[in-house]
């Protein structure tokens, strides 16, 4: 307890207010900029940590993370192009929603969800931090691949009506993103002798392409086509009620745990997470048939898990001194600048530090929240835009998007080829979120692979031998089997 | 994700020719696809290093091959739900307008590199709309400019990201 | 005009946006001469990385100019690193380039630049890589492992955090050196590399010194790869005093395309000397417990050429090179 109150005392400093303000609004700004993501905010922050005392430093450092992975649903909700990959799931409710008119419902939901599985992650952090941890040590590279063959069952999930070409869509991201230097041998594969491409092709260039540049073009296609006229767009903030909320709980339940498991396990991460949640919903909701057409389930699901990760990623961070992304690689890298050195002695010997970085959390969460609040009218008065003109500016900063990952032309050259390859697929109704989802998984699927039949010495029957791996592709090949099942179940009754 | 909004899936009675330009296309790009299976599985017979062959996590191109057989084996089902079912081809002139827009958004991406950012976005900004048949030139050529100074501005000055520069040695 | 009110309020945002990133941003600008970018060739938060912001501050103060850090992560470092190769020589774009991109990649692969593509400006950092085992493990010394790889031979598990780096070749050193046979587990970087130790699936791996410290909680040090033991902790024993003379720093300095200017040469020389010795930059890495370390342009450039020929051998030793 009295540890609780040094942690208040320093937290409710002026300075640590305003770096959790400043940090909150650039990381939501970020998020919200096609192309631009949490590492990209990170790292514009950085210098300025390191004059700063640890604890700012830190809330300067958290209020980014957290307010970039929710900044990215906003405009996945008002234009359909997620600005991060962990808000490709939401675009899919999302977008339909605000294209009936109601974006700023949609808002309403995801800001409440985020911030909902955000605290809730914070919790996870507070109460279970260390056992998490040792948890997560139980994942060998059998596990990650048992894992990885289960999340990639998402694909049917995201792809309604158009299996054929959604497992194709997979492949294709799962193969783009073999394309460079072989992780495990060093071998350059794919790359028919481009020296630029044996860096690989990045995902943020390719989900930019996918998802903004091609919707733009596909704009370009249905201009004359009568949509809800642009003065019809409902602009602002709205919360949903309470009755709409009631059937939804289990859904916000589900979606922040999936979050915080999927967190917790260093090299997985938001994207992952959010696309579980959204299969899962999709597979459990009762309003199931409404998926794909803005229904508030899918949204909340994968809002708040892919909120819920922001805090139980900081487990095995902070824990074990293992951070599971690039994202918490960079805070990692400025905590230990600070001196924070991790550990399971971080827990047990600078409680009051992790109870301030809990309290800051907190605090994010809820300015998170206001910031939405007061930002969405602003956002949702970009659908009043007359839409020749917002085509070109959209292109504009995403192709600019592209760039500032890496400061690489290059990539924007692959996000202008993603988005020309995307407009064509999309017409012909291929799913893009499943190449996502393969160049997310891909690598971690192959890695763990080919590190398990390192391990095993090429034995693949040892891969069936550890209880949680067993349990996880048992659940893989169940949720693969159900719709035959229930097909025959169906027949059988007729 | 897009089944829904789809623009090209429609059941109204269509001519045929309409019909059959749509089925076309949907088996040209499953045959670019074939085309592209073969290159990449061409490619994953390339010759290996020696620490690969002497690793026992199998070859750089295990893992490849895997995945490229399963997409092989899509290419039929693929095949049939174009028999059953497939896309009309838009109407001439959105198309046209859209090819003017994709062309103009390549031109763009090759003048960043040439002219520099802030002159290639001056210039997109104000072609786009009027590709797209927005008027009031002078309006539009008002958004373009302060649109894409305010980018530049962001990005150069506040977020640092040093964005290529025109050759005329003006800082931007 | 309905839809200009609409823009202009479209246009309220960005404003609001630049105003208020330019409120955090305020204290990096210097302005003066023309910016400088230091690309990093490694993703941010890793050592590199980190150093290079650190020396940030101290060189755009002596050069008065912006600095930008700018990562170009990839295949291996050597991206970033041949960006700057064919980058114009004017002073406005360095590299801050580690032993990896520079001396053992080359020899790996087919690159469009090599040793001689660059002004070497100044050495920045080098720390030495120890042999790190869990905490809990059995082993001791450099002797228990060796003992044990001899008696078990292929059944210690090595994690490299990738192909041809410097912990990989170490590792290779080691095997050569005491004779015994290991499985090297590939995994993408320090952090998993430590998961793989923690986790059980590997024995040991070599971090370089500066992150070992940091996570001593849960390290153990078996032998410091280096022919003195370290001024700042003098507790790490070396390889050498074990028997075994392993010497296998990771360091990095600043480098420029090839054919800069002398006058500009010497200044960027000047602000690298000055942004190292400046008390903040020492205070960090104090911090990180990353030894001090610097070289001047023209003792770098030998120093870089000489690690490159070393390292050819190396790796032709340990088969792995390409030509």
């Amino acid at each position: 307890m009295e540890l609780l109150l040094t942690a208040v005392t320093q937290i409710a400093t002026p300075m640590t207010l305003l770096a959790i303000v400043a940090g909150t609004f650039v990381g939501v700004i970020v998020g919200v900029l096609p192309g631009l993501g949490s590492v990209l905010g990170l790292t514009m922050v950085l210098p300025f940590t390191f004059a700063m005392p640890q604890i700012p430093a830190i809330a300067l450092m958290l209020g980014v993370y957290c307010g970039s992975v929710y900044g990215g649903s906003i405009t996945a909700i008002v234009l359909n192009t997620p600005g991060t990959p962990q808000s490709a799931a939401t675009a899919m409710e999302g977008f339909p929603m605000a294209q009936r008119g109601e974006a700023d419902l949609a808002i309403g939901w995801v800001t409440a969800a985020s911030t909902l599985g955000g605290l809730f992650s914070v919790a996870v952090l507070a109460l279970a931090g260390p056992t998490l941890a040792t948890f997560s040590l139980q994942f060998t590279p059998i596990e990650y691949f048992a894992l990885g063959l289960f999340a990639m069952t998402c694909i049917a999930g995201v792809s309604s009506g158009a299996l054929a070409k959604g497992l194709m869509a997979g492949g294709i991201g799962i193969i783009l993103s073999m394309i460079g230097a072989d992780p495990v041998t060093g071998d350059l594969r794919f790359t028919f002798h481009s020296f630029q491409l044996t860096a690989g092709i990045g995902l943020i260039p390719v989900i930019v392409g996918l998802f903004a540049f091609s919707e733009m073009f596909l704009r370009v296609l249905d201009l004359d086509a009568g949509k809800t006229a642009a003065k019809d767009m409902r602009v602002g903030f709205r919360l949903p009620r309470w009755a709409d909320w009631r059937p939804r709980l289990g859904m916000l339940l589900r979606g922040s745990l999936i979050g915080s498991f999927v967190g917790a396990l260093p090299g997985t991460g938001a994207a992952t997470a959010s696309f579980i949640a959204y299969s899962e919903a999709q597979r459990t909701s009762p309003r199931r048939a409404n998926f794909g057409k803005g229904e508030a389930d899918g949204l909340v699901a994968c809002e708040s898990a892919n909120n819920a990760v922001t805090g139980s990623a900081l487990v095995p961070t902070l824990a074990l001194g293992i951070p599971g992304d690039p994202v918490t690689a960079v805070m990692l890298g400025a905590l230990v600048i600070q001196g924070v050195a991790p550990g399971p002695q971080l827990f047990v010997n600078h409680l009051d530090l992790i109870y301030a970085i809990f309290l800051v959390l907190v605090i994010v969460n809820v300015v998170m929240f206001a910031i939405g609040a007061l930002g969405a009218p602003i956002f949702t008065r970009v659908l009043r835009i007359p839409e020749p003109i917002l085509i070109g500016l959209i292109l504009i900063i995403s192709t600019v998007g592209a760039y500032g990952v890496n400061g690489n032309l290059f990539d924007v050259w692959i996000a202008f080829g993603a988005g020309v390859a995307g407009a064509i697929l999309r017409y012909f109704s291929y799913p893009v979120a499943p190449i996502v989802i393969g160049m997310v998984l891909g690598p971690t699927i192959e890695m763990s692979l080919r590190q398990g039949l390192i391990l095993t010495r090429g034995d693949a029957l040892a891969f069936f031998q550890r209880p949680i791996a067993l349990m996880l592709f048992i659940i893989t090949a169940a949720i693969l089997l159900w719709p035959l099942v229930r097909r025959l179940r169906a027949r059988e009754r007729t | 994700m897009d089944a829904g909004n789809a623009p090209g899936l429609e059941s109204d009675a269509v001519s045929p020719r309409r019909q059959r330009a749509g089925r076309l296309t949907e088996i040209m790009i499953v045959a670019l696809l074939v085309a592209a299976l073969a290159l990449f599985l061409a490619a994953s017979f390339g010759k290996t290093s020696a620490f690969a062959q002497a690793s026992s996590g199998r070859g750089p191109y295990f893992f490849p091959r895997i995945v490229l057989g399963g997409m092989a084996i899509l290419i039929p089902v693929l095949l049939v739900g174009i028999r059953q079912r497939a896309a009309l081809l838009p109407e001439r002139a959105p198309l046209v307008r859209m090819i003017f827009v994709i062309l103009a958004t390549a031109a763009y991406c090759a003048a960043i590199g040439v002219i520099g950012f802030l002159l290639a976005s001056v210039l997109f900004g104000g072609l786009v709309p009027v590709l797209l048949g927005q008027r009031g030139y002078l309006m539009l050529a008002a958004i373009a400019l302060s649109y894409a100074v305010a980018v530049w501005l962001l990005f150069e000055k506040i977020f640092l990201i040093i964005l290529p520069a025109s050759p005329f040695g003006l800082g931007f | 005009m309905k839809d200009i009110a609409a823009i202009l309020r479209g246009f309220g945002l960005v404003a609001v946006m630049g105003a208020s990133a330019a409120l955090t941003a305020a204290p990096v600008q210097a302005q003066g001469n023309r910016p400088v970018t230091v690309v990093v060739p490694f993703a941010a938060g890793g050592g590199t990385d980190i150093t290079t912001r650190a020396m940030q501050e101290g060189m755009a103060k002596a050069l008065d100019a912006n600095v930008v850090v700018k990562n170009t992560a990839g295949a291996g470092g050597t991206i970033g690193v041949s960006e700057v190769a064919r980058a114009k020589p004017d002073g406005t774009t360095l590299a801050m380039a580690p032993v990896g991109p520079l001396t053992t990649q080359p020899h790996l692969r087919e690159l469009p630049y090599d040793v001689d593509s660059f002004d070497y400006i100044c050495l920045a950092y080098s720390a030495p890589t120890v042999i790190a085992v869990r905490k809990d493990s059995p082993f001791t010394s450099l002797g228990d492992l060796v003992a044990y790889g001899k008696e078990h031979p292929g059944e210690l598990t090595f994690a490299v955090q990738a192909i041809g780096s410097i912990p990989h070749i170490a590792g290779l050193g080691l095997a050569d050196a005491a004779g015994i046979e290991m499985n090297y587990l590939p995994v993408n970087g320090d952090g998993p590399a430590l998961k793989a130790l923690l986790d059980g699936t590997a024995d040991l791996f070599i971090p370089h010194v500066s992150f070992y410290s940091t996570n001593a909680d849960q390290l153990k040090s078996l032998a410091l790869l280096q022919a003195d033991r370290l001024a700042e902790q003098p507790d790490l024993a070396t390889a050498a005093e074990q028997g075994y003379a392993l010497d296998f720093p990771i360091w990095g300095g600043l480098v420029a395309p090839a054919g800069l200017e002398d006058a500009v040469k010497g200044k960027l020389e000047a602000a690298c000397k000055g942004a190292i010795d400046s008390k903040p930059f020492q205070d960090r890495m104090a911090t990180l417990k990353q030894p001090s370390a610097y070289l001047g342009a023209g003792d770098f450039a030998a120093f870089v050429h000489e690690k490159y020929e070393t390292n050819r051998k190396l790796l032709e030793k340990a088969g792995l090179l390409a030509k």
